[in-house]
């Protein structure tokens, strides 16, 4: 028979209760002893069946333990020397003979090592669960940052896929002959994203600045970092050109022309 | 010497009740049911050599122990004579008027357990484990065939496991 269908033949169960003969009972020795698997199923079985004996437990009336052990002296009187005897040839006169140590376990198991085993249990979990709260955590800022990313990765698709959508390349001037960038502005909506591709470092308290050039008119398209992120910049309705300066930061009401950066004109 | 008493003074202290509590649902009389408790243990005391932790658990063979001379109190002349006197075995009955709840607070309440198993599975493990009737015994007396006796058994076992969380 295989063992899995030994497990749950109910056989085991049995041997448990007492209910077995005895030539069954041998046989289910020999399965524990060649099967670990059913030795462990055995085990759990009769754990669960000394618990219920426990639930079930009687309470001796007063004095059954004195009077038992009166008798037991005395027995004990009588033959003495024989008890020596045995525990000589069983080799267990040791102070933890085999089934003490197994008393002991079973005690040992419902307490003091359940509640360190518990215990260490408990800390093991603790620090997993604190690993996981970081690793999600962590997961959550990456996906905000992600979803960021996506949510300037849609708007700039959506320009680019726009037909009024125009690009406006601003080549570097003077002060920095290799910087570069790309106005992407939506003549119908008057959406205006910027793309940084290179530009210096401002200076401490200064910050770029956009301006749409409107008839020769300057007209504020708002303040950007150096990143290279595409930015969303103020909306323009009308526009000839596109420039940058540097100002103060937060920006000016009008260019400092002496720091023109950037300068770029819609091709017609 | 002193050392072995201390041993068996220990199990008498962890293991007396709960193995009073099976003998005295076998033996329903009092004092016939402290006797054999004592039986028991001076059995324990004698042949606890033979006990071999790797062929199971010492409760299980404790058990055993309690649950065989329980049985055969039952089979002497004294209990025979004891039981004319006293009304036939009722099953259901003696549980609700013999035994007072358990003394361990420890361990999980009957109820709970009751309340997991149904009637038939209780009573099947109640049979077996604590008045010792052999599978062929309960299948004769439940006219149901030996293999369902195995697996109501074995899924009373698993509910019993599960409430334990073993």
């Amino acid at each position: 028979m295989k063992k899995e269908e030994y497990i749950s033949s109910g056989v085991l169960e049995l041997y448990v209760m007492g209910s077995l003969s005895p030539r069954e009972e041998v046989e289910v020795e020999e399965m524990a002893a060649k099967y670990p698997e059913i030795k462990e199923e055995l085990s759990k079985i009769e754990a669960s069946m000394e618990q219920y004996a426990f639930a079930h437990a009687r309470k001796v009336p007063e004095g059954m333990k004195e009077k038992f052990f009166s008798k037991f002296d005395k027995k004990e009187k009588k033959s003495p020397s024989m008890k020596v005897v045995t525990n000589k040839v069983d080799g267990n006169t040791g102070f933890a003979p085999k089934w003490l140590v197994a008393a002991s376990v079973t005690l040992a198991i419902l307490t003091s090592v359940a509640s360190v085993y518990l215990w260490s249990k408990l800390q093991a979990v603790e620090k997993e669960l604190g690993v996981i709260k970081l690793a999600n955590q962590q997961l959550a800022e990456s996906f905000d940052q992600t979803n960021n990313e996506l949510q300037s990765t849609k708007n700039y698709l959506s320009i680019l896929k726009n037909n009024s959508t125009q690009f406006i390349q601003l080549k570097g001037l003077e002060i920095a002959p290799e910087s570069e960038a790309i106005v992407y502005w939506d003549k119908s909506s008057g959406d205006v994203f910027l793309n940084i591709r290179q530009l210096p470092l401002p200076p401490e308290g200064m910050q770029y600045q956009l301006w749409a050039l409107k008839d020769g008119q300057p007209i504020d398209a708002g303040v950007f970092e150096t990143n290279s992120e595409i930015q969303k910049m103020k909306k323009i309705v009308g526009s000839d050109a596109f420039a940058v300066t540097l100002e103060k930061a937060g920006g000016s009401p009008v260019p400092n022309l002496d720091a023109l950066y950037l300068m770029g004109k819609l091709e017609s | 010497m002193q050392k072995d008493r201390k041993a068996l003074e220990y199990l008498y202290d962890h293991y007396s009740a709960a193995l009073f509590g099976i003998i005295s649902r076998i033996v329903p009389a009092e004092e016939m049911a402290q006797e054999v408790l004592q039986d028991c243990f001076l059995k324990i005391w004698d042949n606890i050599k033979s006990f071999d932790p790797v062929k199971g658990k010492l409760f299980t063979w404790m058990a055993k122990i309690a649950r065989n001379l329980a049985i055969d109190k039952t089979r002497s002349r004294d209990f025979k004579s004891q039981l004319k006197s006293d009304s036939p075995e009722d099953y259901s009955l003696m549980e609700k008027n013999h035994f007072e709840p358990s003394i361990n607070s420890e361990a999980i309440d009957v109820k709970d357990i009751v309340s997991g198993l149904n009637q038939d599975q209780k009573q099947l493990i109640d049979l077996m484990y604590f008045r010792g009737y052999t599978q062929a015994e309960i299948s004769k007396e439940f006219d149901i065939p030996l293999g369902t006796v195995k697996s109501k058994v074995r899924l009373g076992m698993n509910k019993l496991r599960s409430i334990f969380n073993i």
